[in-house]
């Protein structure tokens, strides 16, 4: 079993997650103050957090991180866009 | 209400626009516990149409004139008086016609014999040592100059070895696989092709230019002459036996066997699947399955057609399609290894038949489908005689209107599912919009039906569609063809129906909806243009009055900013980042940046752009397509996105287009595709299973593959015909194993966790102690542990996950500078988010001793 150390993200902001039709997951990052261990296997997949500044009602504007997933996380896998990793971009076709 | 509607309360009365308190997706009430109210209602496998509550597009019953009986009858000539029809309906005539042998779709006898009585012993025992050396050597860069410089080379060092030439090897190849091309004239313009009935034509019927050259005399016989322009197509039959002739290939392609199986077996529990995760398990498969047209050995495929630009800024149209075998599983028949390629029509212009070029690749499938398709099964050692079923067709928007022979996305009735929907004309113009909402002070004449109640958005019909078809095709003059042609939403007969009806879902239900080009580029393309203003503004309306036209000026050179610094925080493995919008809008901004613009990043970024009201509007779609993006779709999340898309589309009515007659243009189809989407889900499995995107991926590699850019036509051909050719030899042979390191081949120093997690290099060389605060945190971990005592571990620098991602550790990571850093160490753990993630496996063992 493999073990990996983790600091969780605060719970999502109630406010934006509620204006936002739960599309919106904005958290702070919480550093040594949330350390923990998980197991490697309950790991499910690598996703994006990206800096804002949103404004709170009732909160000073602070640096918070929103969550991204990456669209159709199978798709890639599925179309096998995997198989070949772009490297030139100029040369593949203006097709799509 | 028919049994397969969601429930959706709000009323559609726009007197009531309080949408927050009546929303049930307001999210407030974003509840699943809620939504099976309407689960009940939400039957899977219901009947085919529930009843019509909606009039459907015109009742023919009482009409004189209309042939009574069945569709099949319906290729008569004698009934059909227009000559485009006629074209059409005598290409669908001659497909039901075709047999193998037929010299109308060009397959040599040899070719036929093979395809009737299968080799069956194992291909690679037919290679000997050098062969096998030479076709590895092929494979790896199937191009004459590279493989006769290594021929070269090798046969400098070991000058008795005996390595064919490249011309023999790609002789062996054509002949172990038994896959080659037929090739068939085609118009110089590329009108037409001289194909099925077309096949006796001298000059093309479009723009009279030659069939042969000028110098080839007449008095010739036809074989002599020689035709100004060939295209190639690749029978679909031999590609499918190659696949079969390994073991291993062949157990791969038990997936459908085995499924059909699990998924019978399944719905004998409960009334219906859980989980929707492939195209098989869709309520219309599993019918197929149910009643005996698809049996355990028969073979499933998926037709995908694209035009495609080969050079930007060049007149390079070209039409490709693909076949996709839906007996592998989906991790494998997606990807370009495993897809057939059909067949390539060159440019450079547009077809004015798409039919004709068809014929022989459908008129080969029609064929096969009459007679059966023999495969040597090399896993259970035994000749199967299969049925080859074609659930779907799958297409972009326009290249659908081909197929289909719909009418376009103007049309009255322009809902490519058939959902009968009627549209609304503009005031001035010819164009038709499908707006739920009737305008008010609006009197445009059959556009004038009341309000339509988003959930009462009707399935596809193929009674209807038949029954429509009938009356068009045997319109009596021009002008009452247009008239049907109106009220039906039908130009013309698809090819498509020529394919036996036992064969296939039938049009429209195998009509794919293809979630790429709308999701990506459809759906964002209506929303930037509105939120930039670039929208038309059809007079009295004033563009002062759109208060959602935010994205102008500044704020839209700043948004496009964010979206570029974004970069840095996503992780690789989400591919093309987007780039700034602003700056690349019209400069090929790809379907991917889209993707990740609309529905990955701008919940976030249009925060405090967007005013309140068209920003929670505008994320009751993301909701929704962050759902139908997925490739395992719950039930109940198909209950949700239902909800969240409807009510997007009808909110969206109500608070971009506010019943003005002038904004009826807003409503654009892929508004109303996208209610569609989520009962496609139920009918025929996950969006994304028959996406474009396989097609797209095709392309861009075949494209990527052509090496010499002169004459790129012929050239793209020959590719297409190798890259058949190589997946079907690495299918019979698969130890060649040319396309890199195999799957599941560890790199250098990793280890296996077991589940598709692999700990990847770098490691730490000596275990090193944890700091307090993590320490702490283990002995939250492991109430065994000491507190106070020093734990030495050993850190990793790189974890792969089973969805093939990697995930960077803290460890590395933050000793880089943020423009270095890979950014893929936040990973997502049962809806949990975190972050810096560290640490590795061999601390377990002295964890053990440290409890005893």
């Amino acid at each position: 079993m493999g073990l990996v150390l983790i600091s969780l993200y605060s719970k999502p902001d109630d406010y934006l997650l509620s204006i936002s039709a739960n599309t919106l997951w904005s958290s702070e990052y919480q550093g040594d103050g949330a350390l923990k261990f998980i197991d490697v296997k309950t790991i499910q997949s690598v996703v994006a957090m990206i800096p804002h500044k949103p404004e709170i009602p009732g909160l000073p504007p602070s640096e918070r991180f929103f969550l991204v997933e990456k669209p159709g996380l199978d798709v890639v896998m599925m179309a096998g866009i995997k198989d070949d990793v772009p490297g030139d971009e100029e040369d593949s076709p203006p097709c799509i | 209400m028919p049994s397969n509607d969601v429930s959706l309360s709000g009323p559609l009365d726009e007197s009531s626009d309080n949408w927050d308190n009546t929303d049930p997706f307001a999210p407030g009430s974003l509840d699943t516990e809620n939504l099976h109210g309407g689960l009940d209602s939400y039957n899977p496998r219901h009947g085919d149409n529930g009843e019509d509550t909606q009039p459907a597009p015109l009742d023919t019953s009482g009409q004189p004139g209309i042939p009574s009986g069945d569709v099949e009858d319906l290729w008569m000539q004698e009934t059909i008086h227009l000559d485009d029809l006629r074209t059409s309906a005598d290409f669908v005539k001659a497909l039901r016609e075709t047999t193998l042998d037929d010299p109308i779709l060009g397959m040599s006898s040899d070719a036929v014999e093979r395809l009737r009585n299968p080799l069956r012993e194992d291909p690679s025992l037919s290679v000997d040592a050098d062969t096998r050396m030479a076709l590895e050597l092929f494979l790896n860069d199937p191009s004459e100059r590279a493989y006769e410089k290594s021929r070269a080379t090798i046969l400098r060092r070991h000058p008795d070895d005996i390595l064919p030439s490249c011309y023999k090897i790609r002789r062996l190849i054509a002949d172990l696989t038994g896959i080659e091309s037929v090739v068939h004239d085609m118009c110089i313009n590329s009108c037409i092709a001289y194909t099925g009935p077309f096949s006796e034509l001298e000059t093309c019927p479009a723009c009279s230019e030659s069939r042969y050259e000028l110098s080839s005399p007449q008095s010739r016989s036809r074989r002599e002459r020689k035709p100004r322009q060939t295209f190639h197509t690749i029978p679909v039959g031999p590609q499918i036996q190659a696949l079969y002739r390994d073991p291993e290939s062949a157990t791969h392609a038990h997936y459908l066997r085995e499924e059909r199986a699990r998924v019978l077996s399944e719905l004998d529990q409960k009334p219906y699947l859980d989980e929707y995760s492939d195209v098989l398990h869709g309520a219309d498969m599993i019918q197929a399955f149910r009643d005996g047209r698809i049996g355990e050995d028969d073979v499933a495929l998926m037709f995908s057609i694209d035009g495609a630009q080969l050079y930007a800024h060049k007149l390079s149209a070209c039409w490709i399609y693909i076949w996709v075998l839906l007996n592998l599983s989906p991790t494998r028949r997606y990807q370009k290894k495993h897809v057939f390629v059909g067949g390539f029509i060159p440019g450079p212009k547009n077809p004015k038949n798409i039919d004709s070029f068809l014929f022989p690749g459908l008129g080969h499938l029609a064929a096969l489908q009459r007679e059966s398709l023999a495969i040597w099964d090399a896993a259970r050692q035994r000749e199967v005689h299969s049925r080859v079923f074609l659930p779907l067709i799958t297409a972009d928007g326009p290249g659908m209107m081909h197929i289909t022979g719909f009418v376009g996305y103007h049309g009255k009735h322009s809902c490519r599912l058939y959902c009968g929907l009627s549209g609304r004309r503009e005031r001035h113009g010819k164009h038709y919009f499908p707006a739920l909402l009737k305008p008010r002070d609006y009197d445009v004449e059959g556009s004038l039906h009341p309000d339509v109640d988003i959930r009462v958005i009707r399935e596809a019909s193929r009674e209807q569609y038949e029954r429509n078809l009938s009356i068009l095709v045997t319109s009596s003059n021009e002008a009452q063809y247009r008239a049907r042609r109106l009220e039906t939403g039908i130009s013309r007969p698809s090819i498509f129906s020529g394919i036996e009806s036992s064969s296939t879902l039938g049009l429209p239900k195998s009509a794919g909806s293809d979630i790429m080009h709308l999701g990506a580029l459809n759906i964002s393309d209506l929303m930037i243009s509105l939120w930039r203003g670039t929208m038309d503004c059809t007079r009295p309306d004033d563009k002062a009055t759109w208060d959602w036209a935010v994205l102008q000026g500044e704020v839209w050179q700043q948004h496009g900013k964010a979206i570029a610094d974004c970069l840095h925080y996503l992780p690789s493995s989400f591919d093309h980042p987007p780039r700034n919008i602003a700056d690349k809008l019209t400069s090929g901004y790809k379907a991917w940046e889209f993707l990740q613009y609309l529905y990955g990043l701008s919940p976030g970024l249009l925060l405090g752009i967007l005013s309140d009201k068209y920003y929670t509007n505008y994320c009751k779609l993301v909701y929704g397509m962050r759902i139908m993006n997925q490739h395992r779709i719950t039930q109940t999340s198909v209950c949700i996105a239902q909800l969240a898309l409807a009510s997007f589309a009808q909110e969206f009515e109500m608070i971009y287009c506010q019943r003005l007659a002038t904004r009826i243009h807003f409503v654009r189809p892929c508004l109303h595709s996208l209610v569609h989407l989520p009962q496609e889900v139920i009918r025929i499995g996950p969006p994304i299973c028959s996406s474009q995107w396989t097609l797209e991926c095709t392309i861009g590699n075949l494209t990527k593959e052509i090496k010499l850019h002169s004459n790129a036509w012929s050239n793209l051909s020959q590719h297409r015909i190798l890259r058949a050719q190589v997946n079907a030899i690495n299918a019979m042979i698969p130890d060649l194993c040319v396309d890199g390191p195999s799957e599941g081949r560890l790199s250098c120093g990793a280890k296996d966790l077991g589940g598709g997690f692999i700990l990847l290099r770098a490691r730490e060389g000596n275990p090193s102690p944890l700091r307090e605060c993590e320490a702490e945190a283990l002995c939250d971990f492991f109430p065994a542990i000491q507190r106070g005592v020093e734990i030495p571990v050993i850190r990793w620098a790189k974890l792969r996950l089973p969805t093939g991602q990697n995930c960077n550790s803290a460890w590395k990571e933050t000793l880089k500078q943020l423009k270095k850093r890979c950014t893929a160490w936040k990973v997502k753990v049962r809806c949990a988010c975190i972050f810096l993630w560290l640490l590795h496996a061999d601390v377990l063992n002295a964890l053990d001793m440290s409890r005893q």
